[in-house]
């Protein structure tokens, strides 16, 4: 399996991650729903009760946590390759028991408090304290499944390394690979690997069909169904990361046989739990416990097979929902219950209160990760930080990089943005930035060092304002790291320090040039004065013209005023002389070598190559998204070899056309146009040719022939 | 040296960061006003139609009705007051705001370091504003003819409470604006707010089969919050709580969607 592959397969399972704890804050919204329940099990009883719901909790219900440690058992493997024990235990420190022990503490009071309001509201009475349970009674709440992880991590680690002593060969443990492998592209799996669950469920004296694996949440000691349950899904993940080359493409191939079982043996369940909802002994809950496990591992199967069908592809929607993902599950249940509690007695049908339910909670927790996780320590904690795309598998369930790769801390922790002068202050670093199935950029490498112009040169398409996008922050990569003075180019506080020419951009056509300076003015910390935006720019006489009244040179100058105004310490001009005249031309870049000389550094992309040579100390070609030269302008042109020899001479160009070192021969009236690698070689032998020759010029390729050549080359 | 230079420049201690972005914001807002005020034509179908509607069926065609039954007077000129507040609110912020992305000017802004939500807050205020202009004549209209037999804190609540309703129809045109093109965002606004007009026995009382409906429509729970306000018991069919809360729930599944939106494209 090659590394993309490989990559892309991480992109299905992380959806499947976020996927089986995003469907958990459903399932919880059903639960006030649920007829016939007693007041007082769940938050609320809503007075508008759901069959439908019911049934859709079941379903979820089923397979929603084994699915979720089975991923965690894949990505649980895959991190213990990468970090070692001791690594990998530091690492579930931090983002499994520290989030537990303060999720815990942050959420179970909110829990008791929506809890009471709820119970009260609905019954009219202040709910009793629960009674004292048994020793080891611990009210988990929602978190018990990191507790359960935990305690899994613990278990599955001393099994292996008590293999790893009797195996050292690795025989047993590639013949189980091999056989989890058969067992799935056979599908004996499914039929097979719920068969420990079943049992443990069948043990159970009370069991109530509907609640599946009953929730560990009430007690640190581990309930055995659940152990059993989940301990299997864990196991079966991380064997099938083992095996994953092949395992995984079994599972893809094999999902829509998954699926349809999963649904043709989940309706029989669903018939057998309407007749009788509690178990009774007997050889109904043997075919139960049985089929039960069969449902599980359909489920997973299938879902994960069609995951890894159709979404390993990169999607930048689907991968913030699935880092979001483990910060919504944490915090949903007291913002769930909360409005489950609100809606509770309106005067309304369950089917408008459930989406309302959900569509409020979700907008409360997606916009709560937005502000508050993703960009601080939270998101740090939870998630390893701000979604680098430098490394896939670091970008998995909680997983995350070794601390030297760790990127910048947040902004507010980073003493200024102070820029060493030695330092890029703004790079890309093995940047890949994917379209769908187009490559914008690929594992591209550009820095822009303090106070240099770098001019980004290439064809239509090349890439270019890919680049800029990344830098601007507008997009993210797929892979690779963008950094703009420092940091991520997502926080506010760099991008104070920057300024910005875009193309194809329209200011608003009813306010006057002055006025648009002001406003983006407004946004910089020690902007420029108008006045002198517009004295830099050289439009002191449009200040007071409306821009929609401008021509498309003076629209450019305008931007580019609004581009300076505050003052910023990297100046990303896209086309910047676009339409310009001669003489704006001129002034523009006159203005663009006094920011530089201020301090400035600039990244320029233009289609005018003179402009290039004129203003730039860097250049660096793109082409199809690749960098296929860097340099500065000489060593650009010394990159190619060819020259330009001109002469006025009798010779035929077909005889010379055959000289070696000869490119191109044309002749234009008497005059002799030769391009030649050996200018030397052919320049004595021409004088040896034609004694009458004259007006004999060398001249060196300029960039124009430089740059042509090099994308040539590159196409 | 130049980085030292610039760090002189520009790290020492500057405004506070609050006050500066409050500036940010009043900047913001003065500039939508003085876009809106030059440039009128958007503005003036919105604040003439409602006014045109409201002389054309309470004075005209209804007027004498009116005068018999003073209920029917309070039905239609809430329902073309809400017309008149919801219209701006809607069609003014959700047009311009798709015509601003179409621009690149929002992905320009993105890239800028305006504050979060500077130009959200601008472009509620501004609709915030066109509906009062819009507002207005009818108010006047309505009490200068007698059309309108409320006493005088009936009038303010129920003026107030309008004005609140648009809140969700702000919400609702920028979704929309983030949504589709500046060429398709009249069409869109138009499918969405026409249907709920009538679907929501804004305009005429709907027949008993429809009532289940209505609840789906903004305009049905704005109207509520309104009667409630000005105490108007005989137009009250849900309480005022959930009327509240619907508002409430539709401008944050609304906002929701504009802030996801446009934080992935400008």
């Amino acid at each position: 399996m090659n590394q993309n592959d490989n990559e892309q397969r991480l992109h299905s399972l992380d959806a499947v991650r976020g996927f089986a704890l995003l469907i958990g804050v459903a399932f919880h919204a059903t639960l006030s729903f649920m007829p016939g329940w007693p007041a007082g099990l769940w938050a609320m009883n809503d007075n508008s009760p759901s069959q439908f719901l019911s049934d859709a909790g079941f379903v979820t219900h089923l397979w929603r946590m084994s699915l979720f440690f089975f991923i965690a058992g894949y990505f649980g493997r895959l991190l213990y390759q990468k970090l070692g024990p001791a690594g990998f235990w530091a690492n579930r420190g931090k983002r499994i028991a520290v989030p537990l022990v303060i999720g815990w503490i942050v959420v179970f009071p909110m829990i008791v408090a929506v809890w009471t309001i709820g119970v009260t509201k609905a019954t009219g009475a202040t709910p009793a304290p629960p009674p004292a349970g048994p020793p080891g009674s611990f009210p988990l709440t929602h978190l018990w499944f990191l507790y359960q992880l935990l305690i899994t991590y613990a278990a599955v680690l001393g099994v292996r390394s008590l293999i790893a002593r009797v195996d050292p060969a690795q025989r047993i443990r590639n013949f189980v690979g091999c056989l989890m492998t058969a067992g799935i592209r056979s599908g004996v799996a499914a039929f097979t690997l719920g068969i420990p669950l079943a049992a443990a469920l069948f043990a159970l004296p009370m069991w109530f069909y509907w609640a599946g694996i009953p929730t560990p949440d009430q007690s640190l000691i581990p309930q055995v169904p659940a152990t059993v349950g989940f301990g299997t899904a864990f196991v079966v993940g991380w064997l099938v990361h083992r095996a994953s080359a092949a395992a995984l493409p079994a599972m893809e191939k094999r999902w829509p046989v998954h699926l349809t079982l999963a649904v043709a043996i989940t309706a029989v369940l669903m018939t057998i739990m309407k007749q009788h909802p509690l178990a009774e002994p007997g050889f109904t809950k043997v075919a139960y416990a049985y089929l039960f496990g069969v449902a599980v591992w359909s489920w997973v199967f299938g879902i994960t097979g069609a995951a890894l069908r159709f979404l390993s592809d990169y999607s930048a929607t689907r991968r913030y929902i699935a880092d979001a993902s483990y910060w919504i599950y944490v915090m949903h249940l007291p913002v769930v219950a909360a409005v489950q509690v609100w809606v509770g007695r309106w005067p309304l049908h369950w089917s408008v209160k459930y989406p309302f339910i959900l569509a409020v909670s979700f907008a409360v927790l997606f916009a709560s990760y937005h502000w508050l996780v993703r960009p601080s320590f939270i998101g740090l904690l939870l998630n390893g930080r701000r979604v680098r795309r430098g490394d896939a598998r670091r970008n998995l369930a909680a997983t995350s990089q070794p601390a030297s790769t760790q990127p910048a801390a947040s902004p507010s922790a980073a003493p200024a943005l102070a820029v060493d002068a030695a330092c890029p202050v703004a790079e890309l670093r093995g940047v890949t930035k994917r379209y769908g199935k187009n490559t914008a950029l690929s594992d591209i490498d550009v820095d822009l060092r303090t106070g240099e112009l770098l001019a980004v040169l290439g064809p239509n398409g090349a890439g270019k304002s890919t680049a800029i996008a990344l830098w601007l922050g507008l997009i993210e990569a797929d892979t690779g790291q963008v950094t703009l003075l420092g940091g991520s180019p997502q926080d506010v506080e760099r991008r104070r320090g920057l300024g910005v020419m875009m193309q194809d951009v329209e200011l608003p056509k009813e306010l006057e040039v002055r006025e648009l300076i002001a406003l983006a003015a407004s946004y910089y910390e020690q902007p420029m004065s108008v006045a002198e935006a517009l004295r830099r720019a050289g439009i002191e006489h449009l200040a007071g013209r409306r821009y929609g009244k401008l021509s498309g040179g003076q629209k450019r100058q305008a931007q580019f005023a609004v581009a300076i105004c505050g003052r910023p310490r990297v100046l990303f001009l896209d086309e910047p002389t676009v339409g310009l005249d001669v003489q704006a031309r001129e002034a523009l870049w006159t203005s663009v070598r006094q920011l530089l000389a201020d301090g400035c550094s600039i990244v320029l992309t233009t289609h005018y190559l003179e402009e290039a040579e004129a203003l730039a100390d860097r250049i660096v070609v793109v082409t199809k998204g690749r960098v296929i030269a860097t340099g500065s302008v000489d060593d650009m042109r010394s990159l190619v070899t060819r020259r330009q020899i001109s002469c006025e001479s009798a010779l035929s160009p077909q005889d010379i056309s055959g000289w070696p070192g000869v490119v191109d021969v044309q002749r234009h009236d008497d005059k002799l146009q030769i391009t030649a690698t050996d200018a030397e070689g052919v320049v004595r032998r021409l004088l040896a040719a034609d004694p009458d020759l004259r007006r004999l010029e060398v001249r060196q390729a300029g960039l124009n022939e430089a740059f042509n050549e090099l994308t040539r080359e590159a196409a | 040296m130049n980085s030292m230079a610039l760090e002189s420049n520009h790290t020492s201690p500057a405004t506070n960061p609050a006050s500066r972005a409050l500036g940010a914001y009043l900047t913001e807002t003065r500039f939508e006003f003085m876009r809106m005020v030059r440039n009128p034509n958007v503005a003036i179908p919105v604040l003439i139609l409602p006014m045109a509607l409201y002389a054309l069926f309470a004075l005209l065609i209804a007027g004498e009705a009116i005068d018999k039954d003073a209920n029917l007077g309070i039905y239609l000129f809430s329902a073309f007051s809400l017309m008149a507040v919801t219209m701006p609110a809607l069609f003014g912020t959700g047009v311009t705001l798709a015509l601003e992305r179409d621009m690149g000017l929002l992905r320009l802004k993105r890239a800028q370091p305006a504050p979060h939500g500077a130009w959200v807050v601008a472009k509620i205020l501004c609709g915030l504003a066109l509906a009062i202009l819009a507002y207005t004549p009818i108010v006047v209209l309505a009490l200068l003819t007698g059309k309108l037999q409320l006493a005088p804190g009936q009038v303010v609540a129920l003026s107030g409470a309008l004005l609140v309703g648009t809140i969700p129809f702000c919400a609702l045109g920028l979704m929309i604006g983030s949504l589709v093109s500046g060429t398709a965002a009249p069409g869109y606004a138009n499918l969405i707010y026409l249907p709920g007009c009538y679907l929501s026995g804004m305009f005429f009382p709907l027949p008993k089969s429809m009532y289940w409906q209505a609840p789906i429509w903004p305009q049905f729970h704005v109207e509520q919050f309104v009667m409630h306000a000005a105490g108007i018991t005989k137009f009250q069919y849900e309480p005022l709580a959930i009327s509240i809360a619907v508002m409430i729930g539709y401008t944050v599944l609304f906002a929701g969607v504009v802030i996801y939106r446009l934080a992935r494209k400008g």
